[in-house]
């Protein structure tokens, strides 16, 4: 897997980050109070659904992984995907 | 939660409440003594003419734009601002970046609150005896500061965020209609007692 991501607003691409993804999925799991080791676990599941996703594609929009990793998060948290959904857009 | 992270949370929450109630205070404390120096009295009509204009212009601002259309609730706040805060928001742990935060978010609100506080401050600079200013300041800090304290306090009780933040999606237009609805309220009422009557509060 090595798929280019393509960002909205600046249209750089750059490469794929599964840090920078647990992180975003695991904060938004703690801001709706989930336990720390339920967001980690969380987290690594809805990334493992999005790599598989990646797994035959070379370029996706930053979109694209927002869209994937929401409708995953939500079989697990609804109350955490649409905060991941909210993200840079509560202000 | 757990329970430390939820008493880190409630602190920086109150931080950032004091940040706002400081810039907010010195911003009309700044405005009435610029007033109080520089204003002339024969020019008073002229002034309050001109802010019930601007709170007019601002409220039909307020109506139309406060929120950015789409999902969420993006506020009208110049972007570079809005995702500074976001982005500071989610990473600061510190109790003073956080009072800082609340310095920079009313600055960042200036354009759509400059009036309303520029009103306070002229009714402070023409009819409020100087040892009554405090008084009068605090008042309109807590009136401003009351969603923020609302929201802390709902977080303390255990509410979740996104339940809070849920409703504000539902409610961005009624809340926008209502912000606009009190500059006109505003302006409607220090037309006729500060214009057409002259009177005191």
């Amino acid at each position: 897997m090595s798929a280019y991501v393509v960002k909205h607003n600046t249209h750089d691409s750059e490469s794929f980050d599964v840090v920078r993804l647990h992180g975003s999925i695991l904060r938004a799991c703690m801001a709706v109070r989930a336990f720390e080791g339920e967001s980690h676990d969380i987290a690594e599941r809805v990334c493992k659904h999005v790599i598989d996703w990646l797994e035959n594609k070379t370029e996706v929009s930053s979109e694209d992984i927002r869209r994937v990793c929401s409708s995953n998060l939500a079989v697990y948290h609804p109350e955490a995907a649409y905060m991941y959904e909210q993200e840079g857009y509560i202000l | 939660m757990h329970e430390r992270a939820k008493h880190r949370l409630l602190i920086l929450n109150i931080a950032y409440i004091i940040g706002v109630i400081s810039m907010t205070s010195l911003v009309i404390a700044g405005l009435s003594a610029a007033a109080v120096l520089w204003l002339p009295l024969e020019y008073l009509h002229t002034a309050w003419l001109v802010l019930i204009t601007a709170a007019l212009v601002v409220g039909v601002l307020v109506m139309t734009t406060y929120y950015r259309r789409g999902k969420g609730t993006r506020l009208w706040i110049p972007r570079s601002f809005a995702s500074y805060l976001e982005d500071r928001a989610k990473k600061t742990k510190n109790v003073v970046e956080a009072g800082a935060l609340g310095i920079i978010s009313v600055v960042a609100e200036l354009p759509f609150t400059a009036v309303l506080m520029a009103m306070t401050a002229l009714v402070l600079a023409s009819f409020v005896m100087l040892e009554d200013f405090v008084p009068i300041i605090a008042l309109y800090c807590i009136v401003a500061t009351l969603p923020l304290v609302t929201m802390t306090i709902l977080l303390a009780g255990g509410h979740k965020l996104s339940r809070i933040q849920r409703w504000r999606e539902n409610s961005k237009l009624f809340l926008q209609y209502a912000a606009g609805a009190g500059m006109f309220a505003a302006a409607v009422y220090a037309w006729v007692n500060f214009v057409l009557l002259g009177g005191a509060i």
